[in-house]
């Protein structure tokens, strides 16, 4: 039957991810096929549960927002129940419209930004759970949608409430289907990195700021009144957005001199994420305007085109040095201020100052 | 039971500790904490559950928990653990925080 590749008898060793890639991507004459194929191929292996999910993929049209939001109902089962679909009227519950809303600020700032067309720039559908577990104080990417929780009202408000941490999340999938970066380390703390960079500039973007009017914090409006804190973190100044009785103080160094070695947190990913988040701010406030112009697409662009699973902070800079070069020449201004970054966080990259 | 449990990491990495006592807990909740364990097992479970690729975000976990002259230690990531331990885990975090404010 794989002699010939016509629509009824497609080869069912063609792995299942790339029918689903063309039903998601390819013509419309190549969607029918792949969906055929899928179903075929599905009823085969009696996976009904996929066929809904390819039906679905099938018809939506790509290179447009997809969103789907679903609520956990304080269990832990996910996704949980489908609530609110791409197009579908706002919900009477705000956490679900927080999501919804987050997710399309998003893909709008990334796709007209770097003309970036979903997670992994073929139209992803943008899954996000909410109200996952009983006080549950965290949000996470787990390798195929978002989740949230509600926090527990004494520390923490729904994680919902922050466009940073929504776009933070998202670009934990972007880093996945790119970079690949390894959660652990170095590798781990520019993995967070490249998530609070693009989570603060979807902010940016959907506020229209400046670099300078950008208030460059992290998780702002997250903890509750009774904590002393304006975020969880702060690309300006790491180390200073919170210090509570309760919590403790904010961790984050804003240079290698003051590097954390630890084995909790995967090696402190959480934490010496300041470093390259402190370069980054310096970038952005030395070139001026919109930080997404030029310093996010400095770093956008190193993310896709040049960092590896193991790269470290030191070859990260020296990258985002390289990519300055090709996209504005060498020795502009652009590469400049990012040497100049790096320099304030204690990295050198290029020949010396002079 | 005693239990020393700690909670770390996740997006907002705020580390939690507490050393918890049933003995110390009002009866309804030592009792709720008894049926968390004997549900989840954990003396059962490996000390590592899962060498599979760290998720972002994930909370991490170790506890050392201690009853009828055992003592076994897990550290876990939350999407790793099993649906019970993950209950167990949201209870000891509930414990851990009250007890924190308590001291403060």
């Amino acid at each position: 039957m794989c002699k010939e590749l016509s629509h009824s008898d497609w080869c069912y060793i063609i792995p299942s991810h790339v029918h689903e890639n063309i039903a998601r991507n390819g013509n419309e004459k190549q969607k029918t096929a792949a969906y055929q194929s899928l179903t075929a191929s599905s009823h085969m292996r009696g996976q009904r549960e996929l066929l809904t999910t390819f039906a679905v993929l099938a018809t939506t049209p790509t290179g447009v927002k997809r969103r789907t939001i679903y609520d956990a109902k304080r269990g832990l089962a996910l996704p949980g129940k489908l609530v609110r679909g791409e197009g579908a009227p706002k919900s009477k519950d705000t956490s679900v419209n927080e999501a919804y809303d987050g997710s399309g600020k998003t893909y709008d700032f990334f796709m007209k930004s770097f003309q970036r067309n979903s997670i992994d720039d073929r139209g992803m559908r943008l899954d996000s759970t909410v109200h996952y577990r009983r006080n549950f104080n965290n949000a996470f990417w787990n390798g195929q949608q978002m989740v949230y929780g509600d926090g527990d009202g004494q520390i923490f408000q729904p994680f919902t409430k922050s466009l940073d941490v929504i776009g933070h999340e998202l670009t934990h999938g972007v880093t996945q289907y790119e970079a690949g970066l390894v959660y652990q380390d170095q590798p781990g703390a520019l993995n967070e990195h490249f998530s609070d960079v693009f989570g603060s500039l979807v902010k940016q973007f959907a506020k229209n700021q400046t670099a300078k009017q950008a208030d460059w914090l992290i998780g702002a409006g997250l903890f509750t009144p009774n904590i002393q804190g304006v975020a969880l973190r702060s690309m300006k100044a790491p180390g200073t957005a919170y210090n509570d009785p309760l919590i403790g103080k904010d961790p984050q160094p804003a240079h290698m001199k003051n590097f954390v070695q630890t084995t909790s947190d995967n090696g402190g990913v959480h934490i010496n994420s300041g470093i390259p988040n402190k370069a980054f701010y310096e970038v952005a406030i030395a070139l001026g305007g919109k930080a997404w112009d030029k310093a996010g697409k400095i770093w956008y662009r190193t993310l896709i085109d040049k960092v590896q699973p193991l790269t470290s902070f030191a070859e990260c800079a020296a990258m985002t040095y390289e990519v300055a070069g090709t996209l504005y020449g060498p020795s502009g201004v652009e590469q400049k201020a990012v040497k100049a970054g790096w320099a304030v966080v204690g990295i050198s990259v290029g020949a010396p100052l002079t | 039971m005693r239990i020393r449990f700690e909670r770390t990491g996740g997006f907002a990495n705020i580390p939690l500790r507490a050393e918890l006592d049933s003995t110390e807990m009002p009866p309804d909740r030592a009792q709720e904490l008894e049926r968390l364990v004997a549900r989840a097992g954990p003396f059962d479970q490996p000390a590592q559950p899962s060498a599979a690729e760290p998720t972002p975000d994930d909370l991490q976990y170790e506890m050392t928990i201690k009853a009828a002259g055992h003592t076994h230690t897990i550290r876990t990531g939350d999407s790793a653990a099993s649906d019970d331990l993950k209950l167990l885990f949201d209870f000891l975090a509930e414990e851990a925080l009250s007890k924190l404010r308590n001291s403060t």
